[in-house]
């Protein structure tokens, strides 16, 4: 739609200044007017951005190009935030409260009975009521409440509303953190539904965004012990502690937890092999996961994520505050860092995986490495191969940095410095093995000149020559590394100057 | 409350919706340059790793 038509379409709902000149329309009428309006407006808005954002990608896809995952997150929370503005015009237009004055002399209406629905602003019925999901790990609780038994963790009593009976109707003070949503709840009680879901997030393409939840018992408090925690996000413990439809504490008045937007190809699915994978999926329906990137958590300098409330959550102005500039502190290190990650080094980027490439196609791929293929570091080369083989060829990222020395002075955790300290590991014991080969090669050329002992003096000498070739590979690695390290640092550095600056 | 309070309520509303949207459009419309912007880089420094490898 274009601006024209956007102006029409405004034009076309009466203002409530016009409404009010002509007596004959009931505000109840106009209230309903204005939210099928909205809804609709909504709805145009959002077509129009995904129209317009599917032929970005489709361009971008034909040329090869990439679009930064904090790019699509940002404008699916762009999508997320038109729900926010129509959850307040719905809660202006269906306040209750207005039918009746709690300073006059009439008492409040008695409220009729009403049947439970997805959207009810109470916990269901208690007969409806059943272990949510029983196969869900202790850990999807927040960090540190594994001690908490199932009872505890899934709400089979109906949760308790504040016992003053305020409600945010009442007094306005309802979290403005986004509400879950209703229909995802309501899935818990539904295995097919789940199913379904579960599956349809399985067939996204690598680069959509799929949401994990992690909820807390703790409300606001929970939230910002999570959030000024070493990983600055949700922590790996023992268990499963994401999952893709949110479970029992949501279900509580007070509930808070994390929502995190991930790339599709961030998730692992039972039986893939994805390089990019920092959750690992599990259970019965495959509906819950492991964090299993090197840091242990999923820090919100690294990962979208936003706070989201359950229906009847109370306000605690001081606390949504703290954690909104908290949040957004950090949205501005993801954007910056993903800046400094994209704009800086490039050359070094490019060339780093140019000779990744090559390793793979020369060595790993034809099984004619020999460093890889040695028995003594078959082991410790683990750690080099994942980098070389599995995780960084298509998206290699030497330069991402997780920002952490920015939000809390931690250790400068940076997944290039992992890479560049395993390439130097890797070296070294490249070496020794090449020092191994040589003396079998001496040992070789003094012994006797039977067909045997020839055969393995060329066995050995072309395993030298291979193992050369591959230590002038990774050298070459690390020389670009050490540069490209460089040059991020110093853009990384000058952006905590800036942002310390600032406080 | 009275209609007309209610009215002004709902007018309120209405207008704060109203510039929610055109907040979120104009947010929207900056994404859409900046993304451009962006691949148009991408696309360049493509181009240019091309020439230097011919």
């Amino acid at each position: 739609m274009n601006l024209e038509e956007q102006k029409n379409t405004q034009e076309k709902i009466e203002t409530p200044e016009e409404q009010r000149e002509a007596p004959v329309v009931k505000p109840e009428e106009l209230g309903e007017q204005m939210l099928e309006q909205s809804q609709k407006e909504i709805a145009d808005f959002q077509a129009e951005g995904e129209s317009e954002m599917g032929n970005i990608e489709k361009s971008a896809a034909g040329d090869g190009l990439i679009i930064d995952r904090e790019d699509r997150a940002e404008f699916d929370s762009i999508n997320r935030e038109t729900k926010n503005a129509e959850t307040d015009l719905m809660v202006a237009v269906n306040d209750k409260n207005q039918e009746w004055d709690p300073n006059g002399t009439e008492p409040p209406p008695i409220p009729k009975e009403e049947k439970w629905t997805p959207d009810s602003n109470f916990p269901p019925p208690l007969d409806d009521e059943e272990k949510l999901n029983p196969n869900m790990d202790e850990s999807l609780l927040s960090p540190g409440e594994e001690e908490l038994s199932d009872k505890e963790y899934f709400p089979i009593e109906t949760p308790e509303f504040p016992k003053n009976e305020k409600t945010e109707k009442e007094n306005g003070e309802q979290s403005e953190f986004e509400e879950i949503d209703s229909e995802l709840l309501q899935m818990n009680m539904d295995q097919e539904k789940r199913k379904r879901y579960v599956e349809d997030q399985k067939n996204l393409p690598p680069n959509a965004i799929v949401y994990m939840y992690n909820g807390l018992n703790g409300g606001y408090e929970k939230a910002l012990d999570v959030i000024n925690s070493k990983v600055h996000g949700v922590e790996q413990r023992s268990g499963p502690c994401l999952s893709f439809i949110p479970v029992g504490q949501f279900w509580k008045p007070g509930g808070l937890g994390f929502r995190y937007a991930l790339r599709r190809d961030q998730i692992a699915f039972p039986g893939e092999n994805n390089p990019n994978a920092v959750v690992q999926i599990e259970g019965e329906i495959e509906d819950v996961g492991k964090i299993i990137n090197e840091s242990g958590g999923l820090s919100l300098a690294q990962f979208e994520a936003e706070v989201m409330s359950a229906k009847g959550t109370d306000k605690n102005a001081k606390l949504e505050n703290e954690i909104n500039e908290k949040l957004s502190k950090f949205a501005e290190v993801r954007i910056e860092l993903s800046r400094i990650n994209n704009e800086t080094a490039v050359d070094q980027k490019n060339k780093i995986k140019e000779l990744l490439t090559d390793y793979r196609t020369q060595f790993l791929d034809t099984g004619k490495t020999v460093f890889f293929s040695h028995p003594d570091f078959r082991h410790n080369a683990h750690s080099m191969g994942r980098y070389l083989h599995m995780k960084q060829i298509e998206n290699f990222s030497p330069l991402q940095v997780s920002g952490e020395q920015l939000i809390g002075n931690e250790k400068f955790g940076d997944e290039s410095e992992n890479f560049f300290n395993v390439i130097n590991k890797t070296l070294s014991q490249i070496e020794s093995v090449i020092l191994e080969y040589e003396e079998d090669e001496k040992k070789l050329q003094e012994g006797d000149k039977s067909e045997r002992n020839l055969a393995e003096l060329a066995d050995v000498k072309s395993k030298l020559e291979t193992i050369n070739f591959e230590k002038e590979i990774i050298s070459k690695l690390k020389d670009e590394t050490k540069s490209g390290l460089a040059i991020i640092k110093s853009s990384v550095e000058d952006f905590a100057k800036k942002i310390n600056s600032k406080e | 409350m009275t209609d007309s309070e209610k009215i002004e309520k709902y007018k309120k509303a209405w207008e704060e919706f109203q510039a929610k949207m055109a907040s979120l459009r104009k947010r929207r419309h900056d994404f859409f340059v900046r993304i451009g912007e962006k691949l148009d880089k991408q696309k360049i420094e493509k181009l240019r790793d091309k020439l230097k490898n011919q």
